[in-house]
């Protein structure tokens, strides 16, 4: 028989039973700390920070310029000069990719950063106003999702004709979509949600509301975005070079690059391995890098 | 799970549905009887090419006369008198001439015609021709086929871009222009095998246009029976060349076989030729040494591959001038963004500072540099125009060239003469050029940075994907000087003059407009004289590019066409079939 | 349902005539027109009769009531750049052939890429799991043009084990002539399998964590059955959404494989006709990818009722 005086207080306060054991940590500090944890996440972000520290410093490290042609040297191997040799008019590989490498990132972010802005802000006005301009909205989104991308990228760019400004406009303008559908459902859910009701019966302003509870939800899917629309985007701007459109000389990105390196396979071919090499390096890098943060960003999977 | 089978079932509905829809399109369609083997290439370990097609002909020895060829489109276009797929239509078709390249120049053979008489003032011409030329229906070709071709060609309804290549004809460009009538043209069958000719005024390039599709005969009852459909859909026409369509797969495949009812048929040795559509020069590459080709007109650094496996003797080699001439022609319209085009001096300084030596030989690894209009291949008076005339700028340039202080002074007395005080370095020129092929960046960047290194100014380059593109820019004057040529539709150096005909080609040329330059064309009209003609021939080079520098000369074009050993009598014809394949036999290929 | 389709066909007629008021526009304010190039090089007084055989010598409002008034008739003209060539014709000759070849790679790139999606969700943080995703972003980093040209010189020009280009036409269309194939069907599988790997390893893991997954593992299941009942079945839904649109894009979406393999497919035909501005081939065909993907979403729509009972078609409640 269990009776009141075979029991004893060993040790108990008001305090110490409220006491959190562990620091309270953040949710993106959590994220972080998961992330860290990631041996190939971490892996891609050390490579990354490698690549865009030699886009911004590696067209000068051999000091050759990568424009100004030298036909003598023309079509060389890898050497001590040429670390990656030269293209048929005797410039030098490394100090182009690189270059070109740039120009790939930055056409990539811009078009990413587009992507995500007007995909968001149009997003959120389909779900704040609802209704027939919801439905106006969307008739948009299916009518240029109908329309084949081929068809509005080569057309946007002979309207435009053959430049960045071109390239980008072309490259985001039916981009946007997927984000403004994600957006506008994301934040429809969140509108029903009980503890977005609960902090509005809490009494939280709008603006707590949108601070502490839509921009981390969306942030969350929105880096997830950025980390797969960035190589879709060098990938796309690498197509479309094959196809004779986008940058034009001399302006080069990896895909001009690549689509030159094509036609001189059978003969050089490291004027097309190496900058093939550089783009598969930077797209696995951002694939990994985003698998990574998909698994660091879900809360389902915070322990 | 068994939602997934009712997936699987609507797939295979799908499937199966798109697999009942291209049944049907089958039973309609005109393509291939041949089957699957027609489309496949026999790849086994000897490499024989495609050797379907032949095996019905009379094979000599144990080769199968067939030729394997590599094209990268087809022009879909089979009315002789549109001219838009000469190389087809000139070897599917038969006129009065044919022009043959055996190997030492253009030739022009008779063959739809016996003789043809030239009246004393060379004004008409009576052409007798061959009682033995059937169509591929087994009926006789006619002379009057040949008056309704050309009256065909001139029929203002149809409204053919050629027409003005039988404008000399009486009646012809009234007609052509809606205010004569079709029966007061001079271009008459007097009886079937007599065609007769008369002309405005004596015409020393008349017979030189000949050769060209336009003036071919074309079958009234057959042309009139297709409609609308005439020249458009293949399977509708009749041939009276040495060789007949007989497959077209669009994209794929085109076969022509050898038409049993042409008149030289029993010395025409091939059977059959296929035609590929190969886009990637690498995978010519691959099929040619697989021996799946037995032609390839290759590029870039292909051709030092195989020039050097024709060093070696596995393969042959055919060089040919080809009647082109590309080179820079300057904004003459007044609108040039630079504002300096109306300068001689500095045409010529920006002409003279490009090495085309140099250019020729990084650039496009084939080709000949140039130093006036008219190409090699074009032929005055039975031999090539260019053995008998100096090259315009030849001298000057060569002054010039490779010396930029020289080129930079130059430049700058013609500064001094538009009373431009900016310096050189603060200035831009505007580089319009089209396409995206590594050669045409290539062009553009050496002329860019030749430019810029000799000059000391700046070029920008105004680059766009195509044509109609290029088009528009140069018709809103975004250009200072742009890359472009001429090549020739017949044989002589006269066509390629008349380009810069005030006003010719619209603003195709820059706006070149020079009263001297016209009026020496004019005087060509009914001049036979040809010492004379060669005289203005030369004056108006003289005036376009040394007086005026309205064109800058850079190459002229060439062929270079690789052949298997097994390959002989390939010629060549500049104004006719690209090849003129019906001389063509294989020996010692083995199978 | 009647309600529900009635509606759909609405929407279907109205999309339509915007894209091809869109595509007629877009067209339009290209610089240059069809003619441009064929017409330069000729003679001035030629120049106005080719335009006026084509009919482009009319003001554009003309020209766009002019083609949307035989479109209504389902005639979309003929080629401006290929004599005799119509969108009819294109369906009828070149459609089949992308078809087959978008199928096959489709067929094989989304069975091997499942293959791998749970061979990578079911073995995570293993080799396994970091080799498939190598595997399949190096596949796709590859552009389609150089992979297919590299196993054309090594497995047509080297081993002479198939052909170099071609593609079965007549009795083989559908079924046959396998041997032409395998180069382009392999060429361009490679995208699907990334695609597909990714996908369904993605999907399972959000499955694997959920509460009933845990339930079936307590209950003692075995693991093939947990895999088969509850996580493969689940987590389709991501590759249900995929899959119509794969079906739609497999057609286009080869013009480089068409193009290195000379298959004469609509993938390259259109990237052709866009670039030469021939309007009428390129309305045609924009007009039926669209009436295709919109049929596709349909579809995909009844797919859903079909795979989750707990999904009601839109607006049919």
């Amino acid at each position: 028989m269990l009776s009141q005086e075979k029991f004893r207080v060993v040790g108990y306060t008001q305090e110490e039973a409220n006491r959190i054991e562990r620091p309270t940590i953040s949710y993106w500090q959590d994220a972080w700390r998961r992330l860290k944890k990631n041996p190939v996440a971490m892996t891609a972000l050390v490579v990354l920070i490698f690549l865009i520290i030699m886009v911004i410093i590696g067209p000068h490290i051999r000091g050759y310029d990568y424009i100004a042609m030298n036909v003598v040297d023309k079509n060389q191997g890898s050497s001590a000069k040429y670390w990656f040799g030269t293209d048929n008019l005797g410039r030098d590989m490394f100090s182009r990719i690189w270059v070109g490498a740039r120009a790939s990132m930055l056409i990539a972010l811009i078009a990413t950063g587009l992507k995500l802005v007007v995909g968001t802000l149009y997003g959120a006005a389909m779900a704040h106003f609802g209704g027939w301009v919801d439905d106006i909205l969307m008739r948009i989104i299916e009518v240029l999702n109908s329309l084949p991308h081929l068809l509005l990228t080569i057309l946007i760019m002979m309207v435009l004709g053959n430049n960045l400004f071109a390239l980008l406009v072309a490259l985001s303008f039916t981009a946007w979509c997927s984000t403004a559908r994600q957006t506008r459902g994301m934040i429809k859910q969140l509108k029903e949600s009980e503890y977005v009701y609960a902090a509005e019966v809490l009494g939280a302003s709008p603006l707590r509301i949108i601070v502490k509870h839509y921009v981390p939800n969306m942030l969350s899917i929105l880096i997830l975005e950025a980390s797969t629309a960035i190589p879709g985007f060098i990938f796309t701007e690498a197509g479309l070079s094959f196809l004779g459109i986008g940058l034009t000389a001399p302006e080069i990105s990896l895909g001009v690059l690549i689509s030159q390196g094509q036609k001189t396979l059978d003969f050089y071919p490291s004027q097309l391995l190496y900058p093939c090499v550089v783009l598969c390096v930077i797209v696995m890098a951002f694939n990994l890098l985003g698998d990574g943060l998909r698994d660091a960003l879900d809360p389902r999977l915070r322990q | 799970m068994h939602n997934m089978k009712k997936v699987w079932a609507l797939l295979l509905t799908g499937v199966l549905a798109a697999g009942t829809l291209a049944g049907c399109g089958d039973g309609e369609t005109q393509l291939a009887t041949a089957g699957g083997d027609g489309q496949v290439t026999v790849t086994t370990e000897s490499g024989s090419g495609a050797g379907d097609a032949g095996d019905e002909g009379g094979s000599a020895g144990a080769d199968t006369q067939v030729m394997n060829v590599r094209t990268t489109s087809f022009g879909n276009n089979y009315d002789v008198q549109d001219m838009g797929w000469r190389w087809m239509m000139a070897a599917c078709y038969d006129g009065i001439y044919r022009n043959v390249n055996r190997g030492n120049g253009e030739e022009f053979v008779l063959a739809g015609a016996e003789s043809v008489e030239v009246s004393d003032d060379g004004t008409v011409y009576t052409f007798h021709l061959r009682q033995d030329a059937k169509w591929s229906d087994g009926e006789p070709v006619t002379a009057h086929d040949y008056e309704y071709g050309w009256k065909r060609l001139l029929n203002p309804e149809y409204g053919y871009s050629y027409a003005s290549f039988a404008y000399n004809i009486v009646g012809a460009e009234e007609y052509n222009q809606g205010t004569g009538s079709v029966d007061d043209v001079m271009a008459v069958a007097v009886d079937d095998y007599t065609f007769q000719v008369t002309l405005k005024v004596a015409d020393p390039t008349f017979e030189a246009k000949l050769v060209a599709t336009p003036l071919y005969p074309t079958r009234q009852d057959i042309a009139e029976a297709a409609g609308d459909q005439w020249g458009k859909d293949w399977t509708l026409c009749v041939y009276n060349g040495p060789f007949c369509m007989t497959e077209l797969v669009e994209d794929n495949k085109m076969v022509w076989t050898k038409n049993p009812y042409y008149w030289d048929a029993e010395n025409t040795k091939l059977d059959a030729i296929n035609w590929y559509i190969v886009a990637e020069d690498s995978t010519a590459a691959t099929m040619f040494d697989n021996g799946e080709l037995d032609q390839l007109q290759p590029t870039g650094d292909y051709l030092a591959k195989y020039r050097d496996e024709v060093d070696a003797g596995d393969i042959q080699m055919v060089v040919m001038d080809y009647p082109g001439t590309i080179g820079l022609i300057f904004n003459s319209f007044g609108n040039d963004p630079s504002g300096l085009m109306s300068n001689v001096k500095i045409r010529k300084a920006i002409g003279y500072c490009i090495n085309k030596e140099n250019m020729v030989d990084a650039v496009y690894g084939r080709y000949k540099p140039a130093y006036s209009y008219v190409a090699p291949g074009i032929n005055f008076d039975g031999t090539s125009y260019r053995s008998q005339v100096d090259e315009v700028t030849k001298t000057e340039y060569e002054e010039y060239v490779d010396n930029p202080e020289k080129i930079q002074a130059l430049f700058q007395e013609g500064l001094d003469e538009l009373g431009i005080t900016t310096p050189i370095s603060d200035i831009t020129l505007t580089y319009l050029s089209q396409g995206s092929t590594n050669e045409a960046n290539a062009e553009r960047e050496f002329l860019q940075q030749t430019i810029q290194q000799n000059l000391g100014c700046k070029v920008e380059l105004n680059t766009v994907g195509d044509y109609a593109l290029f088009q528009a820019e140069r018709s809103a004057g975004n250009f200072d000087f742009f890359n472009s040529g001429w090549y020739a539709d017949y044989n002589d150096p006269l066509d390629f003059m008349f380009t810069f005909y005030t006003g010719a080609y619209g603003d195709s040329y820059g706006g070149y407009s020079n009263p001297k330059y016209d009026e020496l064309i004019d005087s060509l009209t009914g001049e036979n004289d040809m010492a004379k003609r060669k005289e203005i021939y030369y004056q108006l080079e003289e005036t376009l590019m040394l007086e005026d520098c309205a064109f800058v000369p850079i190459y002229y074009a060439t062929r270079e066409v690789f052949l298997q050993n097994w390959v002989k009598d390939y010629c060549t014809s500049n104004f006719g079939a690209s090849a003129e394949m019906y001389i063509t036999y294989i020996e010692g290929r083995g199978h | 349902m009647a309600k529900y389709l009635i509606r759909r066909f609405v929407e279907l007629v109205v999309t339509i005539f915007l894209i091809a008021t869109a595509t007629f526009f877009l067209l339009e304010a290209v610089p240059g027109d069809p003619l441009s190039e064929r017409a330069d090089k000729l003679p001035v007084q030629s120049r106005e009769a080719l335009y006026a055989r084509y009919g482009l010598d009319k003001p554009v409002m003309e020209r766009y009531l002019l083609t949307m008034g035989r479109m209504c008739k389902g005639d979309f003209g003929e080629s401006f750049v290929y004599a005799g060539q119509t969108v009819g014709g294109l369906v009828r000759d070149r459609l089949p052939v992308s078809a087959r070849l978008g199928l096959q790679q489709m067929i094989l790139g989304v069975s091997v890429g499942l293959l791998l999606g749970i061979l990578a969700a079911m073995k995570r943080g293993t080799i396994a799991d970091y080799m498939v995703v190598g595997f399949s972003v190096l596949l796709i980093s590859i552009p389609h043009l150089i992979f297919g040209l590299m196993l054309q010189k090594i497995f047509a020009g080297t081993l002479h084990w198939f052909p170099t280009i071609g593609w079965p036409a007549g009795k083989d269309l559908w079924f046959g002539g396998w041997e032409a194939t395998v180069l382009p069907t392999l060429t361009g599988c490679f995208s699907y399998i990334a695609m597909y790997a990714r996908l369904l390893k993605t999907s399972m893991l959000d499955v694997i964590n959920q509460d009933y997954v845990l339930t079936a593992e307590s209950k003692g299941l075995s693991k093939g059955t947990i895999i088969r009942k509850h996580i493969l079945r689940n987590s389709f839904i991501p590759v249900m959404t995929q899959l119509p649109m794969s079906v739609g894009m497999c057609i286009t979406g080869s013009f480089f494989i068409e193009s290195i393999y000379s298959i004469p497919g609509i993938g390259q035909y259109y990237v052709t006709a866009v670039n030469n501005q021939d309007l009428s081939i390129v309305l045609g065909e924009t007009v039926l990818l669209s009436i295709l993907y919109v049929v596709i979403l349909f579809l995909t729509d009844i797919l859903y009722v079909a795979v989750d009972p707990r999904i009601a078609l839109p607006g049919s409640k």
